[in-house]
C-alpha cells in the first residue's frame, strides 16, 4: 500500500500454475535456457556412445585441417576430428558438473538441515568443520586438495566437492533456522504434529528449493571450474577428450589454427549460458512465497 | 504489496551504541582466528600427504635409492618424529621467522622463491581488480541511469555474454584476437606494468560482467525503494537520487560480493597466469603440483588464505565505516 | 475558498491498457483535510502518484489536475520537479523506509531544501523539528534514522515535507507503521504545518475521526464524498456501507454457562540472554473457558512473550504459572498469527493447511478425502466456501488467508485459541469478520486470548482487556461496549 503499489483493480487474480516446471517453461529466458540445456544433454548422451569419427585415434595425414564438410570444426595437430572430440568430451564436462553439483547440493542440504534442526553439539561440531573449510576460497581449497590427492578426473571431482559443500551447508542451516520460526511451523507444532513430519512437510521443501536455486545459479561456475582444471592438466588426462582439455591442446596451435578454439569455447559458452538462464528464471518464478 | 504495514520490525528493539572502534576490533579479532584456522589447513597438507615425506625429500634431492639410515636421518632432520602439535608449532614458528621450508625440487628456501614471484602476481591481480571495479561502476551507473533504453540493453547483453564465459575461456579468446588479430606477438610474459595492462584489462572486463549485473540490480532496487520515492516527491532529480542515495546504499552489498570474488580471483590465479604465461605464484604452484612439491603447495595455500582473510577484513572494515547500522549491531 | 487542489475527470491509464483510476473529480481547499478511503487495489496510491507527477514512464494521465491554480496535466518533467516540494509535499507510510539509512536525520530534512538548490542552516532545521514536537532536536538530529522511534522520525518527515511551505501535503497511510496511540499526534503534526492534507488510508476509524471530508474509492472510481457525519448517517453507496460495516457492533455475547479456569499467571517474569534482557517483568493473567481476554500495549512491552508463555512454548523464569491439564494435550492450544500468508504452508493447497490439525497422531486417523471434506466445511464456515481449495496462500488476499488460518485454528475444537495481532494486516471489513469468528469460537466454549494494539477492536471484542507496559501488566478492565461510532 505504499506509493509503489502497482496493483491493477478490476483484473481477476492471475491464474498461477502451481507446478514449478510449467512456470519455468513459460518464463521466456527460462524456456530458452531449458531448450539449450536439453539439446546439450542430448548431444552429450549421443557423444558418449557414438561420434562421426573416432575421437581419440590420431591420423597424422589429416593434421590441422581447417573446417570442411567432413570436419565442421577442423582437425587438430594429430589429425583428430575436433567436432567428434568435443562431442565425446561433452558428457565429461556437463555430466561431471551436474554430478558434483548434485552431490554438493545433497550433502549441503542434509548437513545444513541436520545442524539447524538438531542444534546443540551436532550443530556446533558440523558448523566448526564447515567454518574451517570456508576459510579458504573454494578454488584454493580445490588446488590444495589436488596437491594432496594428485591430478586426475576423479580426484578433481572430489576436490571440488570438498571445496564447495560447506557453503551450501551454511546456507541450508540458516534457512532451516529461519523456517523453524515461521508461523506455519509453530502452528503445526502447537497442533501436535510430530517433529519428523514437520521437517519433511513444512521445512525441507522450502529449504531445498532455495538451496536448489543457489545451486542452479552456481552450475555455470562449476562447468567453468571443471574445464579450467582440465585445461591445466589437473583433471581429465589425455588422450581423453574434455572441453577444457581440448582448449589446452589447441592453445599451442591457435595462431595457425584458430578454428580449434571454436567448438570447445562455444560449447562451454552455451552450457554456462543455459545454466545461468535456467538459474535466473528459477529464481524469478519461485518467488518469495515458496520459501 | 498491500500486505499490510511494514510493521515495527524495521526498528531495532534495543539500541546498543558502540561506535566504530569496537566493531572494527571485533572484526579484526575474528580475522586473526580465521587466519589461525587457515594456517592449520595449510600445514595439514604435509602430514596428510600419502607416502613417506622423508623418502620424497631424498628423491627430490637426487638420492636415487636412499638407504634406511638416510631416511631415518632425514626424518629426524625434518622433525617428523615429533608429535603432530609440536610439528605444527615448529612450522608456525618458522612461518613467523619467514621460514616456509625448503623446496623439494630446487632446494632453495620456499620463502625466497615466493618473494621473487609475488610482485608479478600482485601486479596482475591488483590491476585486474582495479579494472573490474572501475568498469563495473561505470557500466552499472550507465545502465541504471538509462534503464531499458539502448545503453542499458547493450550493457545487459555484455553482462550476459561475460557471465556465460568462464574467465579463462574469455582470456583465451581475447588473447587469440590480440595476438592473431592485432599481430602483437608474444610480448606478454615479462612482469612489467606495460605488459600487465592487456591481460589485466581482459580479466577485468570478464570479471566486471558479473559485478555489473549485481550492482545494476542493486541500484535499480534502491532507486525503487522508499527513500528514493520520497526524495523524488521532494523534487530531487534522478541523477541526484542515483549518485547521492542509491549508489552508497547499493555499494554495501556490492562490497561483500567483491570480497567473495577476490577469493575467486586468488583461486583463479594459476589458470590466468598459465594462459598469459605470466611468471607469478600461480605458475609456481602448478609446477609444484605436478612435482608434488609439498612445502611449496603448503606455502601457497597459506599465502592465499592470508590474503583472502586480509581482503575480507578490509572490505568488512570499509562496510562498518560506511554503514551506521553495522556499527550499532556488532558493538 | 480557493482550492489548492482541483481534479476533474482525472484518469490514469497504464502502458498495458489497465485503467487503475477512472474519471475522478474532487477538490481540496486550503487548510482542509481530505481523506481518500478504500481497500487495497482501490487506486489510492495511483492517485497519490498522479497528484505528484510520479507515475511511471508511459502512463497516461488525462483530465484536469490543478495544483494551486496551475494546470499540471501535460506539464514537463522539469515543471513537475519544481512543483514537488514547493506546491505539493509528501509523507510516506513507513518513516524508516523513507529515509536514506546511511545519512543522519538532519540530512534527510535538509534534502528538501538542497535538492532545489537552496541552502538551510542546521539551526533552522532544529527549530522546525522542535516546533513539531521533537524534543532536543539539535542533538538528536545528528543520529541516524534507525536509532529514532517511528513517531519521532515521522515528525521529521513531516518537517521535510513542509520545508518549502507547500499549500498541500499528501500523506500515504502516515500512521499505519506506528503504534495506535501515536496516530493522533502525527495527524496533529500534519495539520500543524498549516497545509491542506490529502490523507490516504484504509483505516475507516482513523479517517472518520480526523478528516474534514472523506472520499470513498472503489475499483478506481470515487463513488462518494462527503463529511464523516453525513457518510455515517446516510451512506449512499454499497462500498461505503461495506466499509462502515467494519465499525458495526459485534453480535452481543450470550451469557456463557459454567466458566472453568484454564490458565493463571501470578507475577510471571521471563528473562532472555542469561538474565540480561527482561522480556517480561511481572505479569498477571487469568482466563477460563468461553472467555475472551485482550492484551494491549505499545510495541516491545512484552505482549508477545506473555502470549508465548500462555501457549506453553516459553518457560517463565520467575513467578507462578498454572495451566489446566486439558491445555497440555497436543492440539489443545492453537495459534493465529499477525502474518496471515506466512501462517499457511506456502507450497500446500489451502485445504491441506486448514486440515493439518486433524492429522495429529493423537486424533483418530482420517482418510485424505474425509480431511478434505472437513477442511471444505471449515472453510465455508469462515466464508471461504467459494474459493478454490487447491489454491496456494500466495494466490489469496490477506483477509482470505487469515480466515483460512482461523478455520485451521477451530477445526479440531481447541480448548484455547491464542491470537497475536490477528488483524493488523487486515482492512476494516476483514477485521470485523475475524472478530466475529473469534467470538463464535468463544461461544462454542474456547478460551480466546488476543494480543493487539488496536484499541477499538479489543474494546468491541473482549470480555476483559489487560494493559501492558515495559513488561508489566497494569490494569484489567472490562471494556465499555461501544454504543455508537460517533467521533469524539
Amino acid at each position: 500500500m505504499s506509493a509503489l503499489d502497482i496493483t491493477r483493480p478490476g483484473t481477476a487474480p492471475r491464474a498461477v500454475d502451481r507446478r514449478l516446471l510449467t512456470r519455468l517453461r513459460r518464463h521466456p529466458s527460462g524456456r530458452a535456457g531449458l531448450l539449450i540445456g536439453l539439446a546439450l544433454i542430448l548431444f552429450a548422451a549421443i557423444g558418449a556412445v557414438w561420434t562421426p569419427h573416432a575421437p581419440d585415434a590420431p591420423n597424422y595425414a589429416n593434421a590441422l585441417k581447417p573446417p570442411s564438410l567432413a570436419h565442421p570444426f577442423g582437425t587438430d595437430a594429430t589429425g583428430r576430428d575436433t567436432f567428434s572430440r568435443a562431442m565425446n568430451g561433452a558428457h565429461r564436462s556437463i555430466g561431471a558438473a551436474l554430478l558434483v553439483l548434485g552431490a554438493v547440493f545433497l550433502i549441503g542440504l542434509l548437513v545444513g538441515a541436520l545442524a539447524g534442526l538438531a542444534g546443540g553439539v551436532i550443530d556446533t561440531l558440523l558448523m566448526r568443520v564447515a567454518d574451517i573449510a570456508m576459510t579458504l576460497p573454494g578454488l584454493v581449497l580445490a588446488f590444495a586438495m589436488l596437491g594432496l590427492l594428485g591430478p586426475g578426473f576423479v580426484n578433481l571431482l572430489i576436490a571440488l566437492l570438498i571445496a564447495d559443500w560447506a557453503w551450501y551447508a551454511r546456507l541450508a542451516r540458516s534457512l532451516s533456522l529461519d523456517a523453524r520460526k515461521r508461523p506455519h511451523v509453530v502452528a503445526a507444532r502447537m497442533a501436535g504434529i510430530p517433529r519428523w513430519r514437520i521437517i519433511l512437510g513444512h521445512i525441507l521443501p522450502g529449504v531445498a528449493l532455495q538451496v536448489g536455486i543457489v545451486a542452479s545459479l552456481a552450475l555455470g561456475g562449476m562447468i567453468g571450474a571443471l574445464s579450467g582444471f582440465s585445461f591445466l592438466g589437473l583433471g581429465v588426462q589425455p588422450p581423453r577428450a574434455e572441453w577444457g582439455a581440448l582448449l589446452a591442446e589447441s592453445r599451442l596451435y591457435f595462431p595457425l589454427a584458430s578454428w580449434l578454439l571454436i567448438a570447445p569455447a562455444g560449447l562451454i559458452f552455451l552450457s554456462v549460458l543455459s545454466a545461468n538462464l535456467v538459474g535466473n528464471a528459477l529464481r524469478d518464478v519461485a518467488g518469495p512465497g515458496e520459501a | 504489496m498491500g500486505h499490510g504495514p511494514e510493521s515495527v520490525k524495521a526498528r531495532p528493539d534495543t539500541i546498543r551504541r558502540g561506535g566504530l572502534a569496537v566493531a572494527a576490533l571485533a572484526r579484526v579479532a575474528q580475522a586473526v582466528l580465521t587466519a589461525v584456522a587457515a594456517s592449520v589447513i595449510g600445514w595439514a597438507r604435509l602430514p596428510l600427504a600419502p607416502g613417506d615425506v622423508a623418502m620424497r625429500v631424498l628423491l627430490a634431492r637426487g638420492v636415487q635409492e636412499p638407504s634406511r639410515a638416510e631416511i631415518l636421518a632425514t626424518r629426524r632432520e625434518l622433525g617428523l618424529n615429533d608429535p603432530l602439535p609440536a610439528q605444527f608449532l615448529n612450522w608456525l614458528g618458522g612461518v613467523f621467522r619467514g621460514d616456509l621450508g625448503q623446496s623439494f625440487t630446487s632446494r632453495a628456501p620456499v620463502m625466497q622463491e615466493i618473494l621473487e614471484r609475488l610482485p608479478a602476481t600482485l601486479l596482475l591481480l591488483g590491476l585486474a581488480l582495479a579494472f573490474s571495479i572501475v568498469l563495473a561502476l561505470f557500466f552499472a551507473l550507465i545502465a541504471a541511469a538509462f534503464r531499458d533504453r539502448w545503453p542499458d540493453r547493450a550493457i545487459r547483453l555484455y553482462t550476459q555474454i561475460g557471465a556465460a564465459l568462464p574467465t579463462f575461456v574469455f582470456a583465451l579468446l581475447a588473447l587469440s584476437v590480440v595476438v592473431v588479430g592485432f599481430r602483437m606477438g608474444r610480448v606478454l610474459s615479462d612482469a612489467t606494468w606495460s605488459a600487465a595492462l592487456i591481460p589485466a584489462f581482459i580479466i577485468g572486463l570478464d570479471r566486471a560482467a558479473g559485478w555489473t549485473q549485481l550492482l545494476r540490480a542493486g541500484l535499480l532496487k534502491e532507486m525503487a525503494g522508499g527513500y528514493a520515492e520520497v526524495a523524488r516527491a521532494r523534487g530531487a532529480s534522478e541523477r541526484r537520487i542515483l549518485l547521492r542515495h542509491a549508489l552508497p546504499n547499493a555499494l554495501l552489498p556490492f562490497l561483500t560480493a567483491i570480497g567473495v570474488s577476490v577469493g575467486a580471483l586468488i583461486g583463479g590465479a594459476p589458470l590466468i597466469e598459465a594462459i598469459f604465461t605470466w611468471p607469478g605464484l600461480g605458475v609456481y604452484l602448478l609446477e609444484a603440483l605436478s612435482a608434488r612439491n609439498y612445502p611449496v603447495i603448503q606455502a601457497y595455500v597459506l599465502i592465499a588464505a592470508l590474503s583472502y582473510v586480509a581482503a575480507a577484513l578490509l572490505i568488512d572494515l570499509v562496510a562498518i565505516a560506511l554503514d551506521p547500522r553495522l556499527r550499532d549491531r556488532t558493538a | 475558498m480557493k482550492p489548492v487542489l482541483n481534479c476533474r475527470g482525472l484518469t490514469v491509464v497504464y502502458p498495458g491498457g489497465a485503467t487503475p483510476v477512472a474519471d475522478i473529480s474532487f477538490s481540496v481547499t486550503s487548510g482542509e483535510c481530505f481523506a481518500l478511503l478504500g481497500g487495497s487495489g482501490a487506486g489510492k496510491s495511483t492517485i497519490a502518484r498522479a497528484l505528484m507527477g510520479l507515475h511511471r514512464r508511459g502512463t497516461s494521465v488525462t483530465g484536469v489536475l490543478q495544483l494551486g491554480g496551475r494546470d499540471m496535466i501535460g506539464a514537463t518533467r522539469a515543471a513537475w520537479r519544481t512543483a514537488r516540494g514547493r506546491r505539493v509535499g509528501f509523507v510516506a507510510q513507513n518513516p524508516w523506509a523513507g529515509c536514506d539509512p546511511l545519512r543522519p536525520v538532519r540530512d534527510h530534512v535538509a534534502e528538501a531544501w538542497r535538492c532545489h538548490g537552496l541552502t538551510v542552516s542546521w539551526r533552522e532545521i532544529a527549530g522546525k523539528l522542535e516546533r513539531l514536537g521533537v524534543g532536543g532536536a539539535g542533538a538528536r538530529m545528528v543520529q541516524h534514522p534507525h536509532t529514532w522511534s517511528g513517531g519521532m522520525l515521522q515528525r521529521a518527515s513531516i518537517a521535510a515535507a513542509g520545508a518549502l511551505a507547500p499549500p498541500l501535503l499528501i500523506a500515504d497511510e502516515p500512521t499505519s507503521a506506528l503504534d495506535a496511540d501515536r496516530a493522533q499526534s502525527i495527524l496533529d503534526a500534519l495539520r500543524a504545518t498549516g497545509a491542506a492534507v490529502v490523507l490516504i488510508s484504509h483505516d475507516i476509524g482513523l479517517v472518520l475521526r480526523h478528516a474534514d471530508r472523506v472520499g470513498i474509492l472503489h475499483r478506481g472510481a470515487l463513488v462518494e464524498q462527503d463529511t464523516p457525519d453525513a457518510l455515517t448517517s446516510a451512506p449512499g453507496h454499497a462500498e461505503t456501507r461495506r466499509l462502515l460495516a467494519a465499525l458495526a457492533p459485534l453480535p452481543p455475547r450470550a451469557t456463557c454457562a459454567e466458566k472453568t479456569p484454564l490458565l493463571r499467571l501470578d507475577g510471571v517474569s521471563v528473562t532472555h540472554d542469561r538474565g540480561r534482557v527482561r522480556a517480561l517483568d511481572s505479569a498477571d493473567l487469568g482466563i477460563g473457558t468461553g472467555e475472551i481476554v485482550g492484551i494491549q500495549g505499545p510495541s516491545g512491552c512484552g505482549k508477545s512473550t506473555l502470549l508465548r508463555v500462555a501457549m506453553g512454548i516459553e518457560r517463565p523464569t520467575g513467578g507462578r504459572l498454572w495451566r489446566a491439564a486439558t491445555l497440555d494435550r497436543p492440539g489443545a492450544v492453537l495459534p493465529v498469527f499477525q502474518d496471515p500468508v506466512g501462517s499457511l504452508v506456502p507450497h500446500w493447497p489451502i485445504w491441506r493447511s486448514v486440515s493439518e490439525p486433524l492429522t495429529a497422531p493423537q486424533l483418530p486417523r482420517l482418510s485424505r478425502a474425509a480431511r478434505r471434506d472437513a477442511a471444505l466445511s471449515a472453510m465455508s464456515r469462515v466464508g471461504l466456501g467459494d474459493i478454490d481449495p487447491e489454491a496456494r496462500p500466495s494466490e489469496l488476499s490477506m483477509g482470505q488467508c487469515q480466515r483460512a488460518a482461523l478455520a485451521r485454528a477451530t477445526i479440531t475444537g481447541p480448548v484455547m485459541i491464542v491470537a497475536d495481532e490477528p488483524t493488523s494486516a487486515l482492512d476494516g471489513a476483514s477485521t470485523w469478520l475475524v472478530g466475529k469468528l473469534l467470538r463464535d469460537a468463544a461461544e462454542r466454549g474456547a478460551a480466546v486470548l488476543i494480543v493487539s494494539h488496536d484499541n477499538s477492536f479489543l474494546k468491541r471484542m473482549a470480555d476483559r482487556v489487560t494493559f501492558m507496559e515495559a513488561g508489566r501488566t497494569l490494569a484489567v478492565r472490562a471494556p465499555a461496549h461501544p454504543r455508537s461510532t460517533k467521533r469524539p
